[in-house]
């Protein structure tokens, strides 16, 4: 990290650079701004490393030093080998089920409200009703809704149904304690702001592509499979990205919905137990499991970024 | 279970459930003709509507009904939020959830401002954006983890001249003692509001950074034809300029702080009274029983999140009305 010698930031805020006069000026901004990157560049880097050294450091070194003197090693993959195909024939600490968990997790809870949300959104914009706008901003009301506000009722819901004296209004789907309960959760949370954001995506097509197609006699069904969703592909890249790097990481559903299961425990559940349970011993694999934890998210994030960057910035710049 | 089976278990799923939707455009393709385009809208919509029934509506009804009673269901008004206000681990939750809102919105937009400004136009820009944006991608427990490391203390020894944690080794060197986290208050509400910063410090930086880039060059360069600094310029032209964009940002990371659940989990092992809302909210849950009004108290907690994001939203859209 210390060797990287940052690049002067030119023009950092928008000078000529032709004019004498804001040269001068340049040079007196651009080392602040170039000691402002480079600080802050390390700050927001180096802790990530040093999971990443600590990872892969033997249990003895962990505890004797801090992780910058195993820098040279030695190095070690046992908690590694522990942690995935088990080491000595040991498996019992494998996190490979609780990656699987999350899989299980993350695939219908991102492609469940993706899809409801996009007809929702195609409701809103395309079919001619009253009351759409009315209800837009009912949908887009209830984005401030905290999930904390809501995941114990939902859980209730699961196990109990809903009862109103004794009559039963909702009765209960016998799904408390299987993954389907995180599904649905995810997905109900998460539709109030994809609904938003597909909203914001779909009512920049222009009408009259839609004009066109109906005067040609193609039906709403028509129109949304074969012209609003090959035309959203993008977008809906974008918000499947989000949604799936919020469904990954999140703890409170999964704490609250898996209720302890190992056999639905996502691995942010996995490894927050760790951590609690640690204190004794076997803190040697923290450093380990939380790096498996975050690699599949940060390499999603890393690879698709651009998309996911697009899909932000149609969130919260245009609403 | 099985992994192969539990993740065919969810692809089947996800096939009946894109099988139901199959069914439900053949249903918008043969709508009868009478009263078509309100059948159709209908159908367009039911699923969102159901799920947004059952997921948000009806939840957030019983949470208001359970935060207005007692754990034998009957009505106590004010009851349980009196028990926040007089009870002590809960009222030092509030104030440390206020202490959150105060510091990391503020901190990460200015961070995210100042940084998206220093590398704007530089060389490299895209992978100095990438450093920072990538904590947006790990979760409040993979930071919680690694911002632990960064703190950690030699056990048994605490105070020993070799740190295992890197602020702590850093600390010593400039002749200041180890942080004692999680055990000394108040310092660990603001160590780990740090972590906090640094998730959401990226996310500020990506959206501020384009905001800036749509700032006119002709603006700012106009600006200092008359004679202004870079400081200058950049204090009376872009930050007015982009103050819709800020205002959003500072909002967004407010909520999301208001909210803060999985870094605090992970980090505060209940010692030293560092606790948060959201964190309270699910201890009181998880140890109710009958008898202590837990789940009452939690729904309580969880309202009072509500109630401190108001404030934030109706700032938000008073702004966008404006620019309206």
């Amino acid at each position: 990290m210390s060797s990287v010698t940052v690049a002067p930031a030119p023009g950092a805020t928008g000078v000529l650079p032709d004019k004498q006069v804001s040269r001068v000026r340049k040079k007196l901004t651009n080392p602040v701004a170039s000691l402002v990157a480079v600080v802050i560049g390390i700050i927001w880097t180096v802790p990530t490393v040093g999971l990443l050294v600590s990872s892969i450091r033997p249990r003895l070194n962990q505890n004797l030093t801090g992780w910058w003197k195993g820098l040279t090693g030695p190095f070690t993959t046992d908690h590694y080998k522990s942690l995935t195909t088990g080491l000595e024939g040991d498996t019992s600490h494998s996190l490979i089920p609780y990656l699987v968990n999350s899989f299980v997790i993350v695939i219908p809870a991102t492609i469940i409200p993706i899809t409801v949300a996009s007809l929702a959104a195609y409701g809103l914009i395309w079919t001619k009703v009253r009351g759409r706008d009315w209800l837009f901003i009912a949908i887009f009301a209830l984005q401030i809704v905290p999930l904390q506000l809501a995941v114990i009722p939902l859980l209730n819901l699961f196990t109990n149904g809903w009862h109103l004296g004794s009559t039963t209004v909702i009765p209960d789907f016998g799904i408390g304690g299987h993954a389907a309960a995180i599904w649905i959760a995810h997905s109900c949370f998460g539709l109030p702001l994809i609904i938003f954001l597909l909203h914001n995506f779909m009512s920049e097509v222009p009408g009259d592509i839609v004009e066109a197609a109906r005067i040609d006699g193609a039906g709403h069904g028509q129109i949304y499979r074969q012209i609003m969703l090959p035309l959203l592909t993008p977008a809906i890249a974008a918000i499947a990205i989000f949604q799936f790097l919020w469904v990954w990481n999140d703890l409170f559903v999964g704490l609250i919905m898996g209720g302890g299961n190992p056999d639905i425990n996502p691995i942010t559940v996995k490894v927050q137990g760790l951590v609690s349970s640690s204190s004794g011993g076997g803190t040697e694999l923290l450093p380990a499991a939380a790096f498996l934890s975050i690699i599949i998210p940060l390499v999603v994030f890393l690879a698709l970024q651009r998309y996911f960057v697009r899909g932000l910035l149609a969130g919260s710049v245009k609403g | 279970m099985g992994a192969g089976s539990k993740l065919f278990g969810a692809v089947v799923a996800v096939a009946v459930f894109l099988a139901v939707i199959g069914v439900l455009l053949l249903l918008i393709d043969n709508a009868p003709k009478r009263g078509r385009e309100r059948i159709q809208a209908f159908l367009f919509l039911l699923p969102a509507l159901i799920m947004l029934a059952i997921g948000l509506v009806v939840p957030v009804v019983r949470t208001t009904i359970l935060s207005l009673s007692n754990d034998a269901g009957h009505f106590i008004g004010l009851g349980n939020f009196r028990w926040i206000w007089q009870t002590d681990e809960a009222r030092k939750a509030l104030g440390n959830t206020i202490i959150w809102v105060a510091v990391a919105p503020i901190a990460a937009t200015v961070i995210g401002l100042g940084y998206a400004v220093a590398i704007d136009k530089a060389r490299g820009e895209p992978f100095w954006k990438a450093l920072v944006f990538l904590p947006t991608g790990i979760s409040g427990v993979g930071a919680g983890v690694i911002w632990s490391l960064m703190y950690a203390q030699p056990l048994g020894n605490p105070g020993h001249q070799r740190q295992l944690g890197l602020v702590n080794q850093l600390l010593s060197l400039v002749g200041l003692g180890p942080l004692n986290f999680p055990i000394s208050t108040p310092s660990n509400t603001f160590l780990i509001i740090v972590v906090m910063i640094w998730i959401q410090a990226g996310f500020a930086t990506v959206i501020l950074s384009a905001a800036i880039k749509g700032v006119p060059a002709e603006l700012t360069e106009a600006a200092k034809i008359d004679g202004a600094n870079a400081w200058q310029a950049f204090r009376r032209v872009t930050v007015p300029a982009i103050r819709p964009t800020l205002t959003a940002v500072f909002v967004i990371v407010a909520i999301a702080t208001l909210k803060v659940f999985d870094i605090v989990r992970t980090m505060y092992q209940n010692q030293g009274s560092a606790d948060v809302l959201a964190n309270l909210m699910f201890d009181q849950y998880a140890t109710s029983s009958p008898g202590n009004n837990g789940a009452n108290h939690s729904a309580a907690l969880a309202l009072t999140i509500f109630i401190l994001v108001l404030p934030f939203m109706a700032y938000q859209i008073v702004q966008m009305k404006r620019r309206a």
